[in-house]
């Protein structure tokens, strides 16, 4: 990326000018998801939609998300063989810390407890089906976060209801509580584990 | 200060190297020992800069239910992006509530 100011030149992966006037500046990353129109709609039906112009019904480039050979522009070389480059995960990271979640790691109603250094994370799909992370930790004490066989999301520690789309617990003793969320970032894995080739895996 | 921001197609080496030595395109920069090449000039995929919005009512009937999006909620105001659309433009300058930020495609 190019910012039209300086005209530095900014990795998108890192937020971070890599050349330029403003080489060693880092932008502070956003929480956001990805999912469906649907089930965005559904979770958020306040949304708006960045309007279309035109119409676009398709994307340009399903041949290369079809295509398991092709692997960016020129081609990534390093691959970290743990799977196949363009699997799509979820990837999370803390200073050098870096964690790349499948699918299969996190669901409807399963949680992903894991560790960026001393960091206790958890991710959560949320009820538009997006994956978010947030830190599992509440005055200074680590909580591990699980869904229970009625479906609500709780702590061990204090059985509180937790909201796995926004963090917030709902019901019990930490009622009101807003857990830290955790950029993640929606990548093949060619390219997480090129930026981060010592990334931890949850499959 | 706010910046605006737009995609130049720069193949972020890191770890990512080309596979073999491309036919043409320049490097403008190396970084960590590892070239950066300029494949199209900056702006040729033109970034949205003054993004303009419709109701979630108004956009169920411009999506497909599967379209893929991205979406950002700050201070309880959300907004989403299609990916389809974002093909074309990679960045939208954008702000909710005074918070400037891209979203990057």
């Amino acid at each position: 990326m190019m910012d039209k100011e300086t005209e530095s030149l900014w990795s998108h992966v890192l937020g971070k000018a890599v050349k330029g006037p403003m080489e060693g500046s880092t932008l502070e990353m956003l929480p956001s998801t990805q999912t469906t129109w649907a089930a965005w709609f559904k979770a958020h039906p306040t949304t708006k939609l960045l309007a279309k112009t035109e119409a676009v019904t398709s994307s340009h480039y399903q041949g290369y998300f079809d295509d398991p050979e092709k692997m960016g522009i020129f081609r990534a070389r390093r691959i970290v063989k743990q799977m196949p480059g363009k699997a799509l995960v979820w990837g999370v990271a803390q200073g050098p810390h870096a964690a790349a979640l499948t699918n299969g790691a996190v669901g409807a109603s399963k949680a992903a407890s894991f560790s960026l250094g001393e960091v206790q994370a958890v991710a959560l799909q949320g009820a538009d089906e997006g994956v978010r992370a947030f830190v599992a930790r509440v005055d200074g004490k680590d909580l591990k976060l699980n869904f229970t066989e009625d479906g609500a999301l709780k702590d061990t520690a204090t059985t509180s209801v937790w909201d796995p789309t926004t963090g917030i617990a709902l019901k019990g003793k930490l009622a009101g509580t807003k857990l830290e969320e955790l950029p993640v970032t929606r990548v093949y894995w060619f390219a997480w584990s090129s930026f981060y080739p010592n990334t931890q895996v949850l499959k | 200060m706010r910046f605006i921001i737009f995609s130049v197609i720069i193949a972020f080496a890191g770890f990512a190297q080309a596979e073999e030595a491309p036919n043409g395109p320049p490097t403008v920069a190396v970084v960590d020992g590892e070239p950066i090449y300029k494949v199209i000039e900056p702006g040729a995929i033109p970034a949205i800069e003054n993004p303009t919005f419709v109701t979630g009512e108004a956009a169920d009937k411009q999506m497909k239910p599967e379209e893929p999006v991205m979406g950002v909620v700050i201070e309880g105001e959300a907004h989403a992006y299609s990916l389809w659309q974002l093909d074309a433009h990679e960045i939208v300058n954008d702000q909710i509530q005074g918070t400037a930020f891209a979203a990057t495609w």
